[in-house]
């Protein structure tokens, strides 16, 4: 065997190195070659006594952690593709299926839950609507009683309860705006306090911030760093507590049951 | 002389050799040969794989006979490794010649 042709079979059987790889161990292999010729042998002589070049690739892709046999076992599947396939689906299938189950279970609950809670908000809504209907009816039934009344007691009579009437709204509208001045105090003071204690609460804030950083760096502040934060939150909870208080516009029908209320007793 | 000798302390004579001095192939070849007899096939292998588990490394130097050559150079891990190496080779052969004087004598 020449030399070309043995770095032909090696090239062949190496081939699945990498090229650099492959140059590397090929230029070795030529330069032994040449100074084993230099030193007398023949190419052949010098070829022979590296022994089988299958044993010596093999060799050489062991030191690659290479599969030595990798050509010949190409054929053969690593895996059972079409199994492992199967496989896979079918557990695939008994996640969803059982994802499907919980899901409806749960998504059942949550219906019943929701048809409760509009049970529960249906008659509330309706009671109101009664209580307010019937409020209303008796409204009307008074404004009927004294126009007729009025009416049988002729002109003065009438010109006597329309004023009345006009009195009565005048002091349903006075009510109202005495409420109104009320809530606005009383919000007012609400949001003041909520406001004062809020930055309170933001200024502890501040004070625990820049005592983590004198603790972090090793003073004794650990007890007045806790106070701090105690403070803090007092302040937090006191604020939101003030902001509940705030009295929000109640919403219409709630409203005119209210004023229909302050009209049974002015 | 028995393969299966040859390929056991081929390992150590070779790292035991490069730790010497840096050597490149073809000189380690005539190096090991002293010791034993040994086919210069295995031992391009041999250094190859020493190299990637990064008991050698490589450089290449110029020479005025011919294209730059691969010289091999022992690393910390080479030298632990030998170390290891000469030290199993130790007990093996001590235990080997202990077992055989014991027997000579039947």
């Amino acid at each position: 065997m020449t030399k070309t042709e043995f770095i032909l079979e090696l090239r062949k059987n190496l081939a699945v190195l990498k090229d650099e790889e492959i140059e590397d161990i090929v230029e070795e292999y030529e330069q032994h070659i040449d100074m084993k010729v230099q030193s007398g042998l023949t190419e052949e002589e010098a070829i022979e006594d590296f022994g089988s070049i299958r044993e010596l690739c093999r060799e050489i892709l062991e030191a690659y952690h290479v599969k030595s046999d990798y050509d010949q076992g190409k054929a053969r599947p690593v895996i059972d593709l079409h199994r492992f396939c199967s496989e896979g689906k079918k557990a695939e299938a008994f996640v969803e299926n059982g994802a499907r189950m919980a899901g409806g279970r749960l998504k059942k609950m949550i219906n019943r839950l929701r048809k409760g809670l509009d049970q529960l908000a249906e008659n509330v809504k309706s009671k109101m609507l009664s209580v307010s209907a019937a409020m209303k009816r008796e409204k009307i039934k008074a404004e009927k009683e004294e126009k007729t009344s009025a009416e049988k007691r002729g002109v003065i009579g009438r010109f006597f309860s329309w004023m009345v009437r006009w009195i009565k709204a005048f002091v349903r509208w006075g009510i109202r705006l005495a409420f109104w001045c009320i809530r606005m105090i009383w919000n007012g003071f609400w949001i003041c306090t909520a406001f004062f204690i809020g930055v309170l609460g933001l200024l502890a804030l501040f004070f625990v911030g820049m005592l983590a950083v004198f603790l972090a760096q090793g003073y004794p502040v650990a007890g007045i760093t806790i106070g701090v934060l105690g403070v803090f939150l007092c302040c937090g909870s006191v604020t939101g507590a003030c902001l509940c208080l705030i009295k929000r516009k109640k919403p219409a029908m709630d409203r005119r049951r209210g004023e229909s209320d302050y009209e049974q007793n002015p | 002389m028995n393969a299966q000798f040859k390929k056991g302390v081929l390992e150590l004579i070779v790292l035991e050799s490069i730790r010497g001095r840096d050597m490149y192939g073809y000189e380690l070849v005539e190096e090991v040969s002293k010791v034993i007899d040994v086919n210069e096939g295995t031992i391009y292998p041999l250094l190859k794989r020493l190299t990637n588990e990064r008991y050698f490394e490589t450089y290449l130097q110029e020479s005025t006979e011919g294209p730059p050559r691969k010289y091999y150079h022992i690393t910390a891990a080479g030298i632990l490794y030998r170390d290891r190496l000469e030290k199993e080779w130790l007990e093996f052969s001590h235990g080997v010649n202990a077992f055989l004087k014991e027997r000579r004598g039947t």
